[in-house]
C-alpha cells in the first residue's frame, strides 16, 4: 500500500525531524507511514483552506459581475489558513499590520536611516 | 506566487534547519498546487511549513513516548497509530474512537489513512521526490567519522544521531603511573647521603662533647643532652661561673699545640690529677705540696683512668665527682695515648712521695 503512493514528502525530511524528536525507526515502512500521515494532514489543510477560499470568492458573486469563481486566482491567505487550522486544533493568528518600520529591532549598523 | 505578507520567513522556531524548511516548503507548495491553489502568500506558506514540521515532530515524540511506555526503545507501527489517535486528524475525532479494547490495526485512523491512500492513487505524481538525498548528511554533521568508528567499536546500542563520544583516553581508565627504577635509585641515594651526613654530624658533636667534658668535668651529663652549639654556650657560662680560664675547647686544628703543652684550661685538672696519686699512695702530703706539684705538673695531660680512693675529709673541692666524671671521659676518649699517661703518672707519684717525705708534718688533714 505504501509503495504505490507518490510521496510528496521526502523520506529524508521525515527521518530527519523524527530523529530530532527521539523517534528512531530503522524500519523504512514506519517512516513511510509517518510520511503518509503527514501528507494526509497537509492535504486536509489544503483542501479545507481551499474550501474557505472558494466560499469567500463565491459569496459576493452577483449575477451582474462577470466574476467567475473559477477564473479568479485562488490565493492562499492567512485568513483562510487560520480558519482551516482552527478545526485541526492549531490557533494561527496573523497580525494585520506592523506598527513599526521594517528596520525596527535590527542592529544599528544595518539600519538604513 | 505573490507574497504580500510581512516578514519573509518570520518564524523563530526553526532557527537551525533552514535546509529542512526549504525542502518542506517545496513539498507544501506541491501539495497546495495539487489541492487546487493557484498562488499563495509567502507567509501563509511559511506558516503551513511550520505547522507541518511541528506535526511530524509531535508524531515522532508521541510514538517514542508510547514505545518507552511499553518498555521498548524502538518504536512500533502500533506506536505510530496510537500517536495518530492521540493527535486526532480532526477535532471531530475519527470513527471508532469511543470503542476501547480493540485492535489498533483496525482503528479508524488506519482506515482513514487507507482511504486517503486509495484516493491518492487517482492523482499519480511522477515526481521523484527523494531529490534531496544530501539531507542524510545533515542530521549527522559531527558524527560521521568518529561516530562510525565508535559504533563499530562496540557501542552499537547508541543511536547514530547522538553526538560522538569524546576521545577514549578521556574516560578509559588506565593504570597508575608506575615509578621508574631510575627515580627510585636516586631517592635511595639521597637517603643514603642524608643518613651519612647525619652520622657524621653526630660523630662530630660527640667529639666536641668529649673535648668539652675534658675541659669541664662537672657537666658531662648535661652536655650529652645538648648539641654542640648550645654546649659551647653552656660550657662558657659554667666557665664564667667558676673560672675565667675555663674556656670552651678549641677545635683540634685551630691552635697548634704540642702534646705536652696544654692550654691553661687544664690547670684545674692537673690539680685534681695531682691529688689522685697522693690519695692512692696513702701518704701524708700537703695542700701546698699539691699546689707546688701543680705548678710542676702543669703539663700533665689526664690521659688514663685514675684509681679512685675516696677519703672523706674537709676537702673543699668535690673531688670524687670530678674524678669519677673525668675517669669516664678519659675512658671514652680514644685519641689520647695510654702509655705516655702511665709514665707521667709514675713520675708524679715519685715527686709527690719525695715532697711528702720532705714535709711530713705540714699536712694536718688526711
Amino acid at each position: 500500500m505504501l509503495g504505490s503512493v507518490v510521496r510528496k514528502i521526502p523520506d529524508e525530511l521525515v527521518e530527519h525531524y523524527l530523529g530530532r524528536s527521539g523517534f528512531h525507526c530503522p524500519d523504512l515502512r514506519l517512516t513511510r507511514l509517518v510520511a503518509v500521515a503527514t501528507q494526509k494532514f497537509l492535504s486536509d489543510i489544503a483542501s479545507d483552506s481551499l474550501q474557505h477560499c472558494k466560499a469567500r470568492v463565491a459569496a459576493p458573486i452577483k449575477d451582474n459581475k462577470s466574476k467567475q469563481p473559477k477564473d479568479k486566482r485562488l490565493v492562499l491567505t492567512m485568513d483562510d489558513l487560520s480558519k482551516a487550522l482552527r478545526e485541526h486544533g492549531v490557533n494561527l493568528k496573523h497580525p494585520e499590520y506592523f506598527a513599526d518600520s521594517p528596520s525596527a529591532g535590527m542592529a544599528p549598523s544595518t539600519r538604513e536611516e | 506566487m505573490s507574497g504580500t505578507g510581512g516578514g519573509g520567513s518570520g518564524s523563530s522556531s526553526g532557527s537551525g534547519d533552514e535546509f529542512g524548511r526549504a525542502v518542506a516548503r517545496a513539498a507544501v507548495a506541491q501539495a497546495l498546487e495539487a489541492a487546487g491553489f493557484d498562488c499563495a502568500h509567502r507567509s501563509a506558506v511559511d506558516a503551513v511549513v511550520d505547522v507541518l514540521l511541528r506535526y511530524i515532530t509531535h508524531l515522532g515524540r508521541s510514538a517514542a513516548f508510547h514505545a518507552n511506555l511499553a518498555g521498548r526503545a524502538l518504536a512500533n507501527e502500533l506506536d505510530i497509530i496510537q500517536a495518530l489517535e492521540e493527535v486526532g486528524n480532526d477535532t471531530d475525532g475519527f470513527a471508532g474512537a469511543a470503542a476501547t479494547g480493540r485492535c489498533l490495526v483496525g482503528s479508524g485512523v488506519v482506515r482513514d489513512l487507507m482511504a486517503f491512500v486509495d484516493s491518492k492513487d487517482e492523482v499519480p505524481f511522477a515526481r521523484p521526490l527523494p531529490r534531496f538525498p544530501v539531507q542524510r548528511v545533515q542530521p549527522q554533521p559531527s558524527a560521521s567519522p568518529a561516530a562510525a568508528a565508535g559504533r563499530e567499536a562496540g557501542m552499537r546500542h547508541v543511536p547514530e544521531w547522538l553526538p560522538a563520544f569524546p576521545d577514549p583516553h578521556t574516560y578509559v581508565s588506565t593504570e597508575m603511573w608506575v615509578e621508574p627504577p631510575a627515580t627510585k635509585g636516586r631517592v635511595d641515594k639521597v637517603e643514603q647521603v642524608r643518613q651519612r651526613r647525619k652520622a657524621e654530624k653526630s660523630l662530630l658533636s660527640l667529639q666536641r662533647r668529649l673535648a668539652m667534658a675534658g675541659a669541664d668535668g662537672f657537666r658531662p651529663a648535661v652536655a650529652v643532652a645538648q648539641d654542640s652549639a648550645e654546649k659551647g654556650k653552656e660550657i662558657q657560662a659554667a666557665g664564667t661561673k667558676r673560672n675565667p680560664f675555663l674556656e670552651p675547647a678549641l677545635p683540634p686544628g685551630e691552635k697548634d699545640v704540642s702534646e705536652v703543652d696544654m692550654p691553661p684550661e687544664k690547670k684545674k685538672l692537673s690539680v685534681l690529677e695531682a691529688f689522685a696519686p697522693a690519695i692512692q699512695a696513702r701518704t701524708i702530703r700537703e695542700v701546698d705540696a699539691g699546689a707546688g706539684l701543680d705548678q710542676n705538673q702543669r703539663s700533665i695531660v689526664p690521659k688514663e683512668r685514675a684509681p679512685v680512693h675516696l677519703k672523706l675529709g674537709f676537702e673543699k673541692k668535690p673531688l670524687a665527682a670530678a674524678l669519677n666524671s673525668r675517669a669516664l671521659d678519659l675512658r671514652e676518649d680514644p685519641s689520647f695515648l695510654k702509655e705516655e699517661a702511665k709514665d707521667d703518672k709514675k713520675r708524679r707519684a715519685g715527686m709527690i712521695l719525695r715532697a711528702s717525705m720532705e714535709n711530713p708534718q705540714e699536712l694536718p688533714q688526711l
